[in-house]
């Protein structure tokens, strides 16, 4: 079982700690912290997720010398009732071994008190989950308890400018495969360590239509692990200018664009896996579940309530999210604008609500079923959804190029840093602009602190699970009142 | 059949007067069980708390066990037993035995009419006790107010290593300070946590020298024990310094421990060859062959006003303190 955090707490762990790792230092003292967690249960990824950071308040830490240090009832006290509060699962004690270099492990003494600790937090909490880590200065070592036992955790993920990996092992970072001679000419940007990362990487795509289908090309050119595909149309002859793949018998046949895509990489003979998720519509809760089992999320629609789905599993999970659009601004038979964008979501990011490239009314709209939504847009306050917006591959390709580009940069920087928010791409204008946008802080995607790292505290924006569920869009005209539900 | 309806009504008479005697039925089936007629037959019982409060009534089957008849009792009485549908409530019953009560019945599972059939009377009484409920453990707190450590004490946590807090409280109950407990009431006992890289289990100045080099290791140092010629040493490998101005970024040392230890404390070191400052190396004494490799003595050592102290110091500090050397600090 993996650890995921955000860049930001990962840092406040380091400076909290950070008194043992002094250089200069001859008898530098242990120090502490607790990280308060919540529970990713997908039923193979499983990953415990750092909500919180508590920072030890004064008299809070007791003894604290070169070889000991001991937590006050108060600050474990503190942990569990605000884990209560939040409605998390648990959380991990954080001590530091300040001789501890490239290898650090649990002392002794710290295996002789563990057990009757975790007991403790264990009989206050049956249901949570309780553990301890163990920092050296180049080295992290990991366990929960469980059944009286201790279980080790494998690989921190910290999500943020990068997306980086720590061995939760104690030992110093192994040496990672080189990449696969087929990858050879891409070593450049994606090395060894990178490239590895990217052959373990499982990636939710969804939506494989323009942008989409390229990303998918993309992603298996990169050697990505696995793509996990979310999509639920059917190609049709529209299709056939701007989705890679796609044949003419396919949209005769009114084959499945996914399993087009998945098809045509299998026989690419490319390393990827490509797994396609049943039914494909995020808005759906059973499959939205899938995509907190994925590293990273691409988000290729054209719908704002997706787009929102993926901003609150991107939060809640801690995943990185990147969105990719195209618009082309046409007045009757003019050109008025080309954009292509990629906006990258993750914590301590703004969300696409307050970058505004979502909105609330769209996500209304959309939320009814077709009659609620021709009533709505009937009384004249609300445009309809665009049914069929301008799309052409030549501008879709240069947003999914920026995003794969963003995805290797995550794994082996090369881009100037910090990342902006969002890159966008005015073709018409020869110009490319960095955006940043100001997080409201009554956002509740990404300006509620509490939906940070909560995992599934909270409820995803999908439809209400309903027996013989028929999508509208699977169905046009479908019966009325039958709308989706939003579960805000 | 007239027979049995008469049979019928003296017993429901006697089912309804508490101090009716006892059906020669039930006092001559003491033996055989209770005759499956009478099994479900409803008497009426005084039900009281102990040891003077007044008495309710209740109806009971004959076969119910003492235990349903103290939940049934304490309903009517308006107060729940606990812990809440524990098969054994810390709470007592009682029964009357004339004008006195009896000691708490111990086997709440006999049935009712063979408590009968053994003498036990119509009237019962419940003793409501302290239980308190600390974590997931229910006790009777020993008496009232009560220290928090008293109550630890008494639920067998260690005071020493717990602390005793309201159950939506941060602040912890100071430990000698008496608190008002009342029935029902609920605490939390939160353990301090304990952790360190060289706090092994035996206390400073009584560990062995096997403990400490266990803990190092643990800590992540590379360190072994040997011994040679009955004289034990601790080779403690990649041990970083800084380079320049030494001409590599590790070095092996090698630590001599005394019989003694820990209250003879460590002194000096040796260093292995392969590492110097231009070609030589500082405060370098004899070279000499130790496990079948070249070491060189360093003078370094703790000063007079700062010398070994086993109640302090061990192999961790004592690496700490050879670190200085590279390092240029600490004492000599």
């Amino acid at each position: 079982m993996n650890i995921r955090i955000s860049e930001k707490h990962w840092r406040e762990v380091e400076h909290l700690t950070s008194l043992s790792f002094v250089g200069g230092l001859e008898f530098a003292p242990e120090t502490g912290c607790i990280l308060l967690v919540a529970e990713n249960d997908h039923a193979f990824r499983p990953c415990l997720l750092v909500a919180e950071v508590l920072e030890p308040e004064t008299g809070e830490l007791l003894e604290q010398g070169s070889g000991g240090i001991t937590f006050a009832s108060r600050f474990l006290r503190r942990g569990l009732l605000r884990v209560r509060e939040r409605g998390l699962k648990g959380f991990l004690t954080v001590h530091t071994h300040p001789s501890a270099d490239k290898r650090v492990s649990f002392s002794l003494f710290d295996d002789s008190n563990d057990p009757e600790l975790m007991a403790n937090f264990y009989e206050l909490e049956p249901a949570g989950l309780f553990g301890s880590v163990v920092l050296g200065r180049d080295a992290i070592c990991a366990r929960l308890w469980r059944n009286g036992a201790p279980v080790y955790l494998e690989q921190l993920v910290c999500v943020g400018e990068q997306v980086s990996f720590r061995e939760l092992s104690g030992k110093a970072p192994k040496e990672l495969p080189k990449p696969q001679a087929i990858f050879d000419r891409s070593a450049a940007i994606t090395g060894a360590g990178a490239s590895y990362r990217m052959s373990q990487l499982r990636i939710a795509l969804v939506g494989t239509s323009g942008t989409g289908s390229l990303m998918l090309e993309l992603l298996a050119r990169a050697g990505a692990g696995e793509v996990v595909v979310f999509e639920f149309d059917s190609a049709d002859e529209t299709n056939l200018n701007r989705v890679l793949h796609l044949r003419q018998c396919d949209a005769d046949t009114k084959a499945r664009k996914a399993d087009c895509l998945r098809d045509a990489i299998l026989e690419s003979g490319l390393p990827t896996n490509v797994t396609v998720v049943a039914g494909g519509d995020i808005r759906d809760v059973a499959v939205a579940d899938e995509l907190r089992g994925c590293d990273l999320l691409v988000g290729c629609v054209d719908r704002d309530w997706p787009r929102l789905i993926l901003c609150e599993v991107a939060q809640q999970y801690l995943i990185p999210y990147l969105d990719l659009g195209t618009e082309i601004g046409a007045v009757a038979d003019a050109i008025q604008s080309l954009d292509a964008r990629v906006s990258y979501i993750g914590p301590d990011r703004p969300c696409l609500k307050c970058a505004k490239i979502i909105s609330e009314e769209q996500i209304r709209l959309e939320g009814y079923g077709e009659a609620e939504r021709a009533r709505v847009v009937g009384m004249g306050y609300s445009k309809d959804l665009p049914l069929r917006a301008p799309s052409v591959m030549d501008l879709n390709m240069r947003t999914a190029s920026i995003a794969m580009l963003w995805i290797r940069h995550l794994l082996q920087p090369f881009l100037k840093t910090p990342l902006p928010h969002a890159l966008k791409e005015s073709v018409t204008n020869f110009a490319t602009k960095e955006m940043y946008y100001t997080r409201n802080p009554e956002c509740r995607v990404c300006g509620e602190p509490l939906r940070a790292g909560s995992g599934g505290r909270f409820q995803l924006t999908t439809r209400q699970k309903k027996e013989n569920f028929v999508s509208d869009r699977d169905q046009p005209g479908a019966a009325e009142g039958q709308a989706m539900e939003i579960t805000l | 059949m007239e027979l049995r309806n008469e049979g019928t009504q003296v017993h429901h008479e006697w089912a309804e007067v508490l101090d009716h005697p006892l059906p020669p039925e039930i006092e001559g089936c003491k033996a055989g069980g209770v005759p499956g007629a009478l099994a479900g037959l409803r008497v009426r019982l005084g039900v009281q708390r102990w040891p003077d409060g007044a008495e309710v009534y209740i109806h009971a089957k004959l076969s119910d066990t003492l235990r349903e008849i103290m939940g049934h009792g304490a309903k009517a009485l308006g107060e729940e037993l606990l812990p809440p549908d524990a098969p054994v409530p810390l709470d007592f019953l009682r029964n009357r035995r004339g004008h006195e009560w009896s000691e708490p019945i111990p086997d709440l599972k006999t049935p009712l009419w063979v408590a009968l059939a053994q003498g036990d009377s119509r009237h019962f009484a419940i003793e409501y006790r302290l239980a308190v409920r600390i974590n997931a453990r229910w006790g009777v707190a020993p008496h009232d107010p009560i220290t928090p450590r008293q109550l630890l004490q008494a639920f067998e946590f260690n005071p020493a290593e717990y602390s005793l807090y309201h159950t939506h409280s941060a602040d912890p109950l100071p430990a000698d300070t008496p608190i008002k407990v009342h029935r029902g009431e609920c605490f939390e006992a939160q353990k301090d946590g304990r952790y360190g890289w060289n706090t092994v289990a035996s206390p400073r100045g009584l560990q062995t020298i096997e403990e400490d080099v266990e803990a190092v290791q643990a800590a992540g140092v590379v360190a072994r024990l040997f011994t040679e010629g009955g004289q034990r040493y601790v080779e403690v490998g990649n041990l970083e310094i800084p380079s320049p101005p030494w001409s590599g970024g590790v070095c092996s040392i090698l630590i001599a421990v005394p019989g003694t230890y820990p209250a003879g404390g460590l002194d000096a070191f040796y260093l292995g060859q392969g590492v110097s400052q231009g070609g030589a190396v500082p405060n370098q004494q004899a070279a000499v062959t130790i496990g079948g490799r070249t070491w060189g003595l360093i003078s370094w050592h703790y000063s007079q006003d700062r010398p070994w102290n086993p109640s302090r110091d061990d192999l961790a500090s004592h690496i700490a303190h050879c670190r200085g050397f590279f390092l240029k600090r600490g004492v000599r």
